[in-house]
C-alpha cells in the first residue's frame, strides 16, 4: 500500500520519479508486446515506412541537453496527453473497423491507454511537486477519422504505438535525470541516504 | 366485477335508504350489507376498483426496532353511504387486532396507529371497520417490509493475483457487516486521482469482488459501497499501488544441475513476472530426498532478482529436492506459492569412513591354524559418498610371525581366511569411483586376554532393545555387539554392530522382533587385544507363553504322585519363564495351586487322597502372564506300597500250612483212606477157577504172575481192544529199532478210568518203559506198538480228548493173537485184532456168549452199541522190578467213552476198553463184582 505519510519533499520526488519510471517501463514493455500482436493482426511489416503518417508526437529532439527539468517534464506531459487522444482513436478504429471482435486486443490497447493516463497524472503530480504547476491541456482536436482509409488507420495505429514506445524510453531517461537531481538535492540536505538507487 | 357494478351498487344504496326507515331490528343488517358491498365495489373509476379508504404509507420498508405510524384515510363517499366514521376503524396485523391504545382518531376520516417497535409488526397491516359495531370489514391493507440499513463494510483489503505473465486479477475482500434482511447492493469502487474507474459488482457474494483491469505504478483508491432500501454505507477508502500487493506466480522450469564439486548443486529457473513489473527476491528450500525436513538457503543470499542460484554445503552423492518461491524485491506484496519440486544428485566423493569390521573364528582343520571369517558392513549412503565398487583387505601378521602382508580385493562384504595361529592386523578400505575410504582396522589377537565388560544388561527401552554394560578399566577402542535370535527351529544367525569405545550402552540396530529371545554378546576391543564377550538374553517384548507344559505322571502312589513335564521350547516361551504353577483338584474338590521353580521338570504332589481321581494341569508364567497346558487325570492307588504284600503273604503261608497239615494227616491215615476208597479186588490169576478152567491157555503161565503179585495188588484191570492199523504198525515198527537204539524211555500219556464204580476219571499218568523191557518184550512176542486209547468215561461220561498212545505193553500176546490165520498179515481189510480179555464192568451186560472173544474183529457200530467196553491190557512183564511199587499206575491205556469215538473211515482204530478186573489174593474173598462177562478167550463166569 502506498504510504500516505508525509515524507520529505526530495524523498517524495525520488519516490514519485521511481514510480513514473517503472510505469514508463511498464508502458514500454506492454507497447512492445502490443506492437507484436498489432503487426500480426493488421498484416503489417515492422519495417514499413510510416513517414506519411503525421500528427503523432515524435520523441526525438535535438537539444535535449539544454532543457530544464520543467521543460522536460512538460514535453513528456504534453506528449502523453496527445497519446491519450491518439490511443483513444486507435482503439475506436479497431473496435469499429479493423478488429471489431478481438476484445482481448482492445483490452490490451485499453490497458496501455489507462497507463498513459496514469503516467500523465503522475507527471503532473511530479511537476506540481517540483513547484511548476500542471500545464494546461493543449491536446489538439482529433482528426476526422472518416477521411482515412482502413490501411491508413492501420499505419496510423502502428505509428502511434511506435512513437509511444519511443516516448517511454525518453521519459525514463528524463525522469532519471530528474531523480538524480532530486537525489543530489536530498543528499545535500541530508534527507536521502547515500545509496545507489537503481531506477 | 364488471361494468354493471355501479348500477348494482346504486341499487343497493337505494334499497338501503328505503330500508333505513324500517324498524331498527333490520337496520344493522342492512347497514352491514351495504358496507360490505360498498367496500368491495364502491364504484369504478377508469376500470379500477375504488376502495373505501387507503393507508399511508403504502407498503413501507421499515427499520427493525424503529417506531412507525400508519394512517387509514376513509373516502368521503363511504362516509355518505355507509355512515362510517374513523372511530370505527380497527387495525389488524395479520389476524390479530392491534390494541386500541395504539389508535388515534385524527378526524372524522382519518385514524392512525402507532407502533413503538416495528419488530412487532407483521404483514399485512390492515385497516378495518365495524359496521354498526357488529360486522368487521376490511378497507385496506399494506405489506410491511422490515429490515436494517447496511453497515459500513470493514476490513477492506486487496490482493493482486498473477494469473499469467501479463494477466493480473485484483481481488478485494471486506466484511459486509450484519444481515440486513433486505436486498443490499455492494459495489467495489475505485478511482485514480483524475480518473474514475468502473465499479466492480460482486457476483453471487457480498464480500469480495475481482477487478480484471489492474494497472500498476499508479495509486488506486478503492472503497466499498453498500446500499439497500433503508440506506447506504461506505467503507474506508484505501489507497495503494496495485504493484505492491501482488502475489506473483512462483518461478517455473526449475532445473537442478550438479557441478564438479560434490557438495554443490546449481538451480536455474524462469520467473513468470517481468522485471518491468517488479524485481523479485526468493526463498530456496531443499531437503534430502528420503527426508521430510526442509532446509532453507539463507534469505539474504537470495534477496536479489535472479534466475539461478548455486546451493552449497551439500553432502556428496546425495539426492536433494528443491523448490523456491518469490515476492517483490522490496518485500511488499505476498510470497508466491512454492514452485514445483525438482531433485538433483550431488557428485560422488571418496567414502568418508571405512566400513565397520568384525570377524568370526571358525573351526580349524589343524591345531596350528584358524579359519577366520572377516565380515564388514556396507557403508551408509551418507558415508559411501558414491557407489562402492570394491573393498581392499590387508592382513598383516604381527611378530613373531614373519609373513608379508597379504592384500585381497573383494566385491562382497566378507572374506574367509585360513591363518596360522598368531596376532594379525586386518584393514579394510572401501573404494568408489573417486577413491578409497580411510581404513578400518581390526586386531585379531592370538587370545582374548584382555578384560571383559561387566554387568551386562539388556532390556526394552523406547520400543527398542537397549543393551548396556560397565566398561572395563582399560580404555576400549570400540565395542562389537553381537546378537542372534534364539530359536529351536533355526540356527542362531548372528548379527552385529560396532559402537564407540566411549559408549556404555546402545540400542540394537536391526529387525528386533517381539516375543523372541535374543542372545546378546558384548566384545570389548583394545588397541592391542580383545576381551572375552559377555552375554545376556533379552526380549524386546514379552508375552504369555504360547502354550502350557504338558504334564503327566511318572509314578502314582497312594498319597502322592510324581509329575513330570517337558520344558517349553524357546519358541513357545514368548518370554522368560518365571515359574510354573501346578493346579490340581479332585472332581469335586477345590483347586490347589503349587508354584514350581522353572528349572525343575519333576514335582511330587502330596499328600493326596487314596483311590481318588485327580485332575492336574500346569501353567507356565512369564512376566506378562501364564498359559495353562492340557489337563491330565490320574487316580491314586487304593493301597500303598507293601500293603498288598503284607496281606497276601500271610494268607498264602496260612494256606500252604493248612495244605501241608492236610497232607500229613492223609499220609498218617493212608491205610484207612485206601481201604475206604480203593477196596481190595481179588486177583483172578490166583483164583481157583484159573487153576481148573479147561480154557486156560496152557502157554500162559499165570503162576508167575501170581508169584510176581503175591498179594494180588491189581485192583483195577482194563481190557484193551486193539485195532491195529497195518500201515501205522509198519511205520511204527520201522521206527521201533531207532527207538530201541536210542534206548530212551518212552513215555505215553493216557487217561485211565477207575474201576467201573470208581469215582472219577483218572488224571493223566505217565507210563515209563525201559528200552530193555521193550527189547525183551519184542524178543518174546510181537507187541502192538501203538494203540488208540479209547477214553472211557465213567458211567456215560464223555471224555474230551482222544489220545493215541503208544502201547508200552511188553506182555506177550495170547495164543490166538499169534495164529497166522488170525492175523492176515497186513491185509488192508483184515485188521488184526488182538483182544486179550475183556471185562465189561457194566452190570447191565449179561451176555455170556462164548463168542465174545473175537479175533480180528473190525470195529463196527454194533460194537459201539455196547456202549463202553473197557478193555484193560494187563501187561505182565517178566521183570518183577518193573511192576514193583507201581501197580496202580501200570495201566498204560485208559478207557474212553465210546460215544467220543464215532466210526472212523480213516482206518482202523485201536480201541481200548477198560474193565475193572477184580483181583484178589488167594486169601481174600473177591468182592461183589459179579456177574462178570467174559468174552471169547476170557474167563467164564464163575
Amino acid at each position: 500500500m502506498a504510504s500516505a505519510e508525509q515524507s520529505p519533499v526530495p524523498l517524495q520526488h525520488y519516490s514519485l520519479c521511481s514510480r513514473i519510471i517503472h510505469l514508463a517501463k511498464k508502458i514500454r514493455s506492454d507497447v512492445a508486446s502490443l506492437l507484436e500482436s498489432y503487426v500480426e493482426r493488421q498484416g503489417l511489416d515492422r519495417t514499413i515506412s510510416l513517414d506519411s503518417v503525421d500528427g503523432v508526437p515524435a520523441a526525438a529532439m535535438e537539444q535535449e541537453g539544454k532543457l530544464t527539468v520543467a521543460e522536460r517534464l512538460g514535453a513528456n506531459l504534453q506528449a502523453y496527453r496527445a497519446f491519450q487522444v491518439l490511443l483513444g482513436e486507435v482503439l475506436e478504429e479497431q473496435r469499429s473497423h479493423l478488429t471489431p471482435l478481438d476484445t482481448d486486443f482492445h483490452a490490451s490497447i485499453q490497458s496501455i491507454l489507462l497507463q498513459v493516463v496514469a503516467l500523465d497524472y503522475q507527471l503532473g503530480e511530479l511537476l506540481a511537486l517540483l513547484g511548476h504547476g500542471r500545464p494546461a491541456w493543449e491536446a489538439a482536436s482529433p482528426e476526422n477519422p472518416g477521411h482515412r482509409s482502413l490501411f491508413e488507420m492501420k499505419l496510423r495505429g502502428l505509428k502511434v504505438l511506435q512513437e509511444l514506445a519511443h516516448w517511454t524510453v525518453r521519459s525514463v531517461r528524463d525522469l532519471r535525470q530528474v531523480a538524480k537531481h532530486s537525489q543530489d538535492f536530498g543528499a545535500a540536505h541530508g534527507e536521502l541516504p547515500e545509496r545507489n538507487l537503481q531506477l | 366485477m364488471g361494468e354493471r357494478d355501479p348500477h348494482r351498487a346504486r341499487a343497493v344504496r337505494d334499497a338501503a335508504g328505503t330500508m333505513y326507515k324500517m324498524s331498527s331490528q333490520w337496520s344493522w343488517v342492512m347497514n352491514a350489507l351495504y358496507i360490505s358491498m360498498s367496500v368491495c365495489s364502491l364504484g369504478v373509476s377508469g376500470g379500477l376498483v375504488q376502495s373505501c379508504g387507503y393507508i399511508i404509507p403504502e407498503s413501507p420498508v421499515l427499520t427493525l426496532g424503529s417506531n412507525f405510524t400508519a394512517l387509514c384515510i376513509l373516502n368521503e363517499s363511504c362516509l355518505d353511504f355507509g355512515n362510517i366514521r374513523a372511530n370505527q376503524i380497527i387495525w389488524k396485523i395479520k389476524n390479530s387486532v392491534v390494541p386500541k391504545e395504539q389508535y388515534r382518531v385524527i378526524n372524522r376520516t382519518v385514524s392512525s396507529v402507532t407502533f413503538s417497535d416495528t419488530s412487532t409488526l407483521a404483514t399485512p397491516l390492515t385497516c378495518n371497520v365495524l359496521a354498526d359495531g357488529q360486522i368487521e370489514q376490511n378497507i385496506y391493507g399494506i405489506a410491511v417490509t422490515l429490515g436494517l440499513p447496511p453497515e459500513k463494510p470493514e476490513n477492506l483489503s486487496c490482493i493482486v493475483h498473477q494469473m499469467s505473465k501479463t494477466k493480473f486479477i485484483m481481488t478485494c475482500t471486506w466484511n459486509p457487516g450484519r444481515d440486513t434482511f433486505l436486498a443490499t447492493d455492494f459495489r467495489l469502487k475505485s478511482q485514480w486521482p483524475l480518473e474514475t474507474l468502473p465499479d466492480c459488482e460482486p457476483r453471487g457474494v457480498n464480500n469480495s469482488c475481482d477487478i480484471f483491469n489492474v494497472q500498476f505504478f499508479v495509486n488506486l483508491e478503492v472503497w466499498v459501497e453498500a446500499k439497500n432500501a433503508l440506506g447506504k454505507a461506505e467503507s474506508e477508502h484505501i489507497d495503494f499501488d496495485p504493484v505492491d500487493i501482488v502475489k506473483p506466480l512462483p518461478p517455473h522450469n526449475l532445473a537442478v544441475n550438479s557441478r564438479e564439486l560434490p557438495t554443490v548443486l546449481k538451480l536455474s529457473w524462469e520467473n513468470q513476472i517481468t522485471v518491468v513489473v517488479m524485481e523479485l527476491k526468493f526463498n530456496i528450500r531443499y531437503r534430502i530426498s528420503d527426508s521430510s525436513d526442509w532446509m532453507e538457503v539463507p534469505p539474504e543470499d537470495t534477496a536479489s532478482h535472479r534466475t539461478s542460484f548455486t546451493v552449497q554445503s551439500l553432502k556428496p552423492y546425495t539426492k536433494y529436492v528443491f523448490s523456491l518461491r518469490c515476492m517483490k524485491k522490496n518485500g511488499l506484496g505476498y510470497w508466491s506459492d512454492w514452485s514445483e519440486e525438482k531433485s538433483g544428485v550431488t557428485s560422488e566423493a571418496k567414502p568418508s569412513k571405512g566400513p565397520p569390521l568384525w570377524r568370526k573364528i571358525g573351526i580349524s582343520h589343524s591345531p596350528n591354524s584358524w579359519t577366520v571369517h572377516l565380515i564388514w558392513k556396507e557403508l551408509d549412503r551418507s558415508e559411501a559418498n558414491g557407489i562402492i565398487l570394491k573393498y581392499e583387505v590387508t592382513v598383516r601378521p604381527r611378530p613373531p610371525l614373519s609373513c608379508p602382508p597379504e592384500k585381497y580385493s573383494v566385491n562382497s562384504t566378507n572374506l574367509t581366511l585360513n591363518l596360522t595361529n598368531g596376532t594379525y592386523d586386518v584393514t579394510v578400505t572401501a573404494h568408489n569411483r573417486i577413491g578409497g575410504s580411510p581404513p578400518s582396522v581390526l586386531l585379531i589377537p592370538a587370545s582374548n586376554s584382555k578384560a571383559s565388560v561387566k554387568d551386562i544388561k539388556a532390556f526394552p527401552k523406547d520400543g527398542k532393545l537397549w543393551i548396556e554394560w560397565t566398561a572395563p578399566d582399560n580404555s576400549v577402542v570400540k565395542y562389537v555387539i553381537e546378537w542372534c535370535m534364539v530359536s529351536d527351529s533355526s540356527d542362531c544367525s548372528t548379527e552385529w554392530q560396532q559402537e564407540l569405545g566411549t559408549s556404555q550402552g546402545t540400542f540394537l540396530k536391526g529387525d528386533i522382533k517381539p516375543f523372541k529371545c535374543y542372545l546378546i554378546t558384548v566384545h570389548p576391543l583394545y588397541t592391542n587385544g580383545q576381551g572375552n564377550g559377555q552375554s545376556t538374553k533379552a526380549y524386546l517384548q514379552q508375552g504369555m507363553p504360547a502354550k502350557g507344559p504338558t504334564v503327566q505322571t511318572k509314578k502314582v502312589g497312594k498319597a502322592e504322585a510324581v509329575l513330570v513335564w517337558k520344558p517349553l521350547s524357546v519358541d513357545e516361551q514368548n518370554g522368560f519363564i518365571r515359574y510354573y504353577t501346578i493346579l490340581y483338584r479332585t472332581v469335586s474338590g477345590n483347586e490347589t495351586a503349587v508354584n514350581v521353580d522353572p528349572s525343575k521338570t519333576e514335582y511330587t504332589l502330596s499328600p493326596l487322597s487314596s483311590d481318588t481321581l485327580y485332575m492336574v494341569k500346569m501353567e507356565a508364567h512369564t512376566d506378562e502372564g501364564g498359559t495353562s497346558g492340557p489337563v491330565f487325570t490320574f487316580t491314586t492307588q487304593k493301597f500303598g506300597k507293601g500293603e498288598i504284600e503284607a496281606i497276601v503273604v500271610p494268607v498264602c503261608l496260612a494256606f500252604l500250612l493248612s495244605i501241608l497239615l492236610g497232607v500229613l494227616f492223609c499220609f498218617n491215615k493212608r491205610d484207612l483212606i485206601k481201604k475206604h476208597i480203593w477196596p481190595n479186588v481179588p486177583d483172578p490169576s490166583k483164583s481157583n477157577i484159573a487153576q481148573w478152567s479147561p480154557q486156560t491157555p496152557t502157554k500162559h503161565n499165570f503162576s508167575s504172575k501170581a508169584q510176581m503179585y503175591p498179594e494180588g495188588s491189581f485192583t483195577d484191570v482194563s481190557v484193551v481192544e486193539i485195532e491195529a492199523d497195518d500201515k501205522k504198525s509198519f511205520s511204527e515198527q520201522d521206527l521201533k529199532p531207532f527207538n530201541l537204539l536210542k534206548k530212551e524211555k518212552n513215555t505215553s500219556e493216557g487217561h485211565s478210568s477207575g474201576i467201573g464204580g470208581s469215582s472219577c476219571m483218572s488224571s493223566p499218568r505217565q507210563s515209563v518203559s525201559d528200552s530193555d523191557e521193550s527189547e525183551s518184550a519184542q524178543n518174546t512176542s510181537s507187541t502192538v506198538q501203538y494203540s488208540t486209547v479209547v477214553l472211557n468215561g465213567y458211567r456215560d461220561q464223555i471224555p474230551s480228548v482222544q489220545i493215541f498212545s503208544r502201547s508200552e505193553s511188553t506182555q506177550p500176546l495170547l495164543d490166538s493173537e499169534e495164529k497166522p490165520e488170525d492175523n492176515p498179515g497186513g491185509g488192508e481189510n483184515a485188521t488184526p485184532r488182538q483182544q486179550y480179555f475183556k471185562q465189561n464192568s457194566s452190570q447191565d451186560e449179561t451176555n455170556t456168549d462164548g463168542s465174545h472173544f473175537e479175533r480180528a474183529k473190525q470195529v463196527t457200530p454194533p460194537v459201539n452199541e455196547e456202549d463202553l467196553v473197557g478193555l484193560a491190557q494187563l501187561q505182565m512183564s517178566g521183570h518183577s522190578s518193573q511192576l514193583c511199587g507201581s501197580g496202580p499206575e501200570r495201566n498204560k491205556t485208559e478207557s474212553a467213552l465210546a460215544d467220543a469215538l464215532s466210526p472212523s473211515t480213516e482206518g482202523q482204530i485201536l480201541r481200548l476198553e477198560t474193565m475193572g478186573i477184580n483181583t484178589a489174593t488167594v486169601d481174600e474173598i473177591p468182592k461183589s463184582y459179579m456177574p462178570q462177562t467174559v468174552r471169547q478167550g476170557g474167563y467164564m463166569p464163575q
